[in-house]
């Protein structure tokens, strides 16, 4: 990889990675950094990478479990299964915000596949190399993330 | 067959159950369990029909829809899972609301978010670009800067600055010219606007050559021989530059007649030069006869002053063209100058 072509990476995916973890962890900065850090690497291990993107993303996918590691995240169980208060959204009407909040519930792992594979739309098989779960498991997961995500919309729906 | 034992026996007891073993093995499976009663005992008592399969739900019809509607949603249902839900879609109003609702399910980035700072993402090399101007500019500076040091050290030669040369030419100016006499004197001493005066030159040489060969008393062309080098940096384009065309090397000079020259001194300029005899003590009778020594100093006669401007730009010039060493032509503005000051007071 030479430089020219590392800067058309930047221009290409920079903003993919940043969405990606930003959506993740919701402080900008936090996520510049954990851009930063992926680019960084990318540069340094750039006779070794084959596909960028996905270097990009695993990185990313690996920084953000180091940092949330040591943050407290709640749950989509803590919030969708028993935390919900109807009163508590009814400023939230616009479904955009409802959306936002059943994703920042989800668990952590399963809201990073949920956004890897509606972000990026990357097949299971590709997440599995960047998270290193199985194919069947990353399955599993987004499925179970949908059908919180989906309980979690109706709910709210039918409390609207 | 394989032989029977412990191992295999819950095995081959399953497979008999569901009718998966041939009439051979079912023979020896019945043998080896009618010399076995324990065991055929135990299989018989096991509760493998009374298992339950925990997972019921999952197989339950709400369970396959909702599994196909993510799979649906996901973009990786069979084509025949399809046909079957998009027709539990059509006809029912509860699949669709939860189609409808898995659908919201699918994130959306949002393209207004960039990466602030893509620029301190990249890596940049070394540019350097400059516009042609520039470019000209540096060859011009290091071709100047080169020729100067090459004088200064290549040659090992002493060198003559345009420093020096711009001191001679400042002290002309700032002492004494500016001040004593109108503007167009001034400029007949500034060597680069100087009008040639080929004639006067060639005789202010030949007259300096005479001094020197009588050894005369006159302070004004009194060199000193022994500090004169071959300044190496008169041969610079900005000397030559200084220097008329038509005198600018000796080779170009003209062979000038001295008695028709010194005639038609006579008769054009007879107030700046006087009738001089060559080879003789010309030059002593010359500036005597518009100077004269008072303690020391060159007093010069006021209807005079010109000619002694005109003579001491010709004289600083002469030793340009011939290349004197700095320190003499310095020697010369200075003694021009103080003479000035002298009978300015």
């Amino acid at each position: 990889m030479t430089r020219e072509d590392y800067n058309i990476m930047v221009n290409k995916y920079a903003d993919n990675v940043y969405r990606f973890v930003l959506s993740n962890i919701k402080d900008s900065e936090l996520a510049q950094d954990i851009v930063q850090d992926s680019f960084a690497k990318l540069w340094t291990n750039r006779d070794e990478v084959d596909n960028a993107k996905s270097f990009l993303f695993k990185v990313a996918y690996n920084r953000m479990i180091d940092v949330t590691r040591h943050e407290k995240f709640s749950t989509a169980e803590d919030a969708i299964g028993t935390g919900y208060e109807p009163g508590e959204y009814d400023s939230n009407s616009e479904l955009k915000e409802i959306l936002e909040n059943a994703l920042a519930k989800l668990p952590e792992q399963q809201r990073q596949l949920i956004l890897l594979r509606d972000y990026e739309g990357y097949s299971y098989n590709e997440i599995g190399e960047i998270t290193g779960l199985n194919e069947t498991q990353v399955k599993v997961y987004i499925f179970r993330a949908r059908k919180v995500l989906k309980d979690y919309i109706v709910k709210m729906e039918n409390a609207l | 067959m394989t032989r029977i034992d412990q191992s295999n026996i819950e095995e081959l007891w399953q497979r008999f159950l569901d009718c998966q073993l041939s009439e051979t093995e079912e023979a020896e499976l019945m043998a080896y369990l009618e010399s076995n009663p324990d065991v055929m005992a135990m299989l018989e008592n096991s509760d493998v029909e009374d298992a339950k399969f925990e997972g019921k739900e999952l197989l339950s019809v709400e369970s396959i829809t909702e599994r196909l509607l993510i799979e649906k949603v996901e973009g990786v249902i069979s084509e025949e899972d399809e046909r079957y839900i998009d027709t539990k879609i059509k006809t029912n109003q509860n699949v669709n609301k939860s189609y409808e609702a898995y659908k919201l399910t699918i994130q959306k980035p949002d393209l207004n978010v960039h990466y602030p700072d893509k620029d301190g993402l990249k890596k940049r090399g070394i540019v350097i670009w400059l516009r042609p101007v520039s470019i000209a500019a540096s060859i011009v500076l290091i071709a100047a800067c080169g020729i100067i040091l090459y004088n200064a050290f290549g040659n090992g030669e002493n060198v003559i600055s345009n420093n020096g040369q711009n001191d001679i030419l400042q002290n002309i100016g700032n002492k004494t010219i500016a001040d004593a006499q109108p503007d167009n004197m001034t400029e007949e001493i500034v060597i680069g606007n100087t009008e040639p005066d080929l004639k006067e030159v060639l005789n202010f040489q030949r007259k300096a050559k005479a001094h020197e060969n009588n050894n005369a008393q006159t302070e004004t062309l009194a060199f000193n021989t022994d500090t004169i080098v071959e300044p190496s940096l008169y041969d610079n384009q900005d000397i030559a530059e200084t220097k008329p065309d038509s005198v600018a090397t000796e080779e170009t000079l003209p062979v000038i007649d001295e008695k028709n020259y010194i005639a038609e001194q006579n008769t054009e300029n007879a107030d700046t030069i006087e009738n001089i005899e060559p080879e003789s003590n010309a030059y002593n009778e010359d500036m005597l006869a518009y100077q004269s020594q008072d303690n020391g100093v060159t007093i010069i006669k006021e209807s005079r002053f010109r000619t002694f401007l005109r003579r001491s730009a010709n004289k600083i010039r002469s030793a340009f063209m011939n290349s004197e060493p700095a320190n003499m032509i310095r020697d010369i503005g200075d003694e021009i100058c103080l003479t000035i000051a002298n009978n300015k007071k």
